[in-house]
């Protein structure tokens, strides 16, 4: 610990003032401790019954394969899914101010693009001046508490190696302009003080077979500035997250944010 | 540290009070600190019994940090006096719930670093994180409980 650590540990002894006495507690971790083993030693008992059951069963199955079968296999039944609806709001957008800054430096505009909000998402459509689409910019916010692994795209089951922004922004960004219908610049961010996760992606017009108008409208080093700027992080609601009921709404990331 | 009950005990009556001091800077609790260190020692003890651990401290600890992040995953700004205590100081009140706003693994890291004292090598071995992030997780936390710590005292002092 250097010098710099100390008032944090002299605040902590503080916190402690008031700690209750320690009475029997060694002798309870040696009476949880032998609970431990005896449970230990029973779990062991009842796998080993476990298998001879495993292995009686598969005796008769065996048996029975042999005998004329007349039974009938029943019948998998149909499953219920349930979509979940998003809820729209059009109070002031917070994070419309943080990329409108961005846009307007590059001579472009942007504006909502229906549907343009749900919990933990927003989308956005940017035009020239002269009114001429140039693609979109869709966000969305997690919880991820854990350490997550950023994923690569061409090496899928490897994580990336991540960038830091100030304040504790960790992040990767991903560029893919191959694909003249689907190019995009996406940039996933992960503020570990809080693990908030923000994905922002830009892409270009889809379906149009067009290289050029393909481009989307903001670069990737912009979408990098905009996904790690502490104010769009704090632009969501505090409970906002794409996740739970309502995430079938997300948008569809080039790289999804792999959730636990 | 040998698998005989003369040396563990010895091990557990030392460490019991620091384990239960940092599982209280991590739950902000201290009825679920003593359980969690229990059952945590409790651990250690079965397990090295059986000669299944290496290093006590790196085990206990590191056990310990998990199983606080497991209880309490979902951070609920919540400080709980022992029964019986007298009044808590308001900065320490502020103190933890600032300290509990961090994620489970930034608060985890601060704890056993500026807490326990543990040097960097130790704290990743625990936490299971390389070098480089401790240091992030640190700088970060340090960072955003300061300013939670200035937002609370400007709160307070409206």
């Amino acid at each position: 610990m250097n010098e710099r650590s100390r008032p944090l540990t002299r605040l902590l002894e503080h916190v402690l003032e008031g700690e209750p006495d320690l009475g029997d507690e060694v002798d309870a971790v040696f009476r949880d401790a032998d609970r431990i083993r005896r449970r230990r030693t029973r779990v062991l008992l009842g796998a080993g019954a476990a298998v001879v059951a495993v292995i009686a069963a598969a005796g008769y199955l065996l048996t029975t394969t042999l005998m004329p079968a007349t039974e009938t296999l029943p019948q998998p039944r149909a499953t219920v899914t349930t979509s979940a609806v998003p809820v729209p709001s059009s109070v002031a957008d917070p994070v419309l101010a943080v990329l409108a800054p961005v846009v307007d430096g590059k001579k472009l505009r942007i504006f909502p693009r229906p549907p343009e909000r749900g919990n933990g998402w927003r989308q956005y459509s940017i035009a020239d001046l002269d009114g001429k689409p140039r693609g979109t910019v869709e966000i969305a916010v997690y919880h991820v508490a854990e350490d997550i692994c950023f994923p690569v795209p061409t090496a899928p089951g490897k994580c990336a190696r991540t960038e830091w922004a100030p304040a504790g922004v960790e992040y990767v960004r991903y560029d893919a302009d191959q694909d003249r219908d689907w190019q995009v610049h996406q940039t996933i961010a992960r503020r570990i003080t809080d693990g908030r996760t923000l994905a922002v992606m830009a892409t270009g017009e889809r379906g149009t077979d067009n290289a050029s108008k393909g481009k989307p409208g903001l670069t990737g080093a912009q979408i990098e500035k905009i996904a790690t700027d502490q104010k769009l992080f704090d632009a969501f609601g505090p409970d906002e997250q794409c996740s739970g009921p309502s995430s079938a709404a997300c948008p569809a990331f080039r790289v999804p944010v792999p959730l636990p | 540290m040998s698998g005989d009950d003369d040396g563990l005990r010895d091990f557990v009556a030392s460490r019991l009070p620091h384990l239960r001091r940092s599982a209280f800077l991590m739950c902000g609790d201290w009825e679920l600190a003593t359980e969690l260190t229990r059952a945590c020692l409790a651990r250690v003890v079965a397990d090295t019994r059986r000669g299944a651990v290496a290093d006590p401290d790196v085990y206990a600890y590191a056990d310990l940090m998990e199983a606080c992040r497991r209880r309490n995953r979902r951070r609920e700004h919540v400080f709980v006096a022992a029964a019986g205590a007298e009044g808590v100081a308001a900065e320490s009140i502020l103190l933890l719930d600032a300290l509990h706003k961090l994620a489970p693994r930034c608060r985890a890291v601060l704890v056993l670093r500026h807490w326990d004292g543990f040097d960097v090598d130790a704290v990743g071995a625990m936490l299971d994180l390389d070098d480089e992030r401790v240091a992030a997780y640190e700088r970060a936390g340090l960072a955003a409980l300061q300013k939670l710590l200035l937002e609370s005292e400007a709160a307070l002092s409206a």
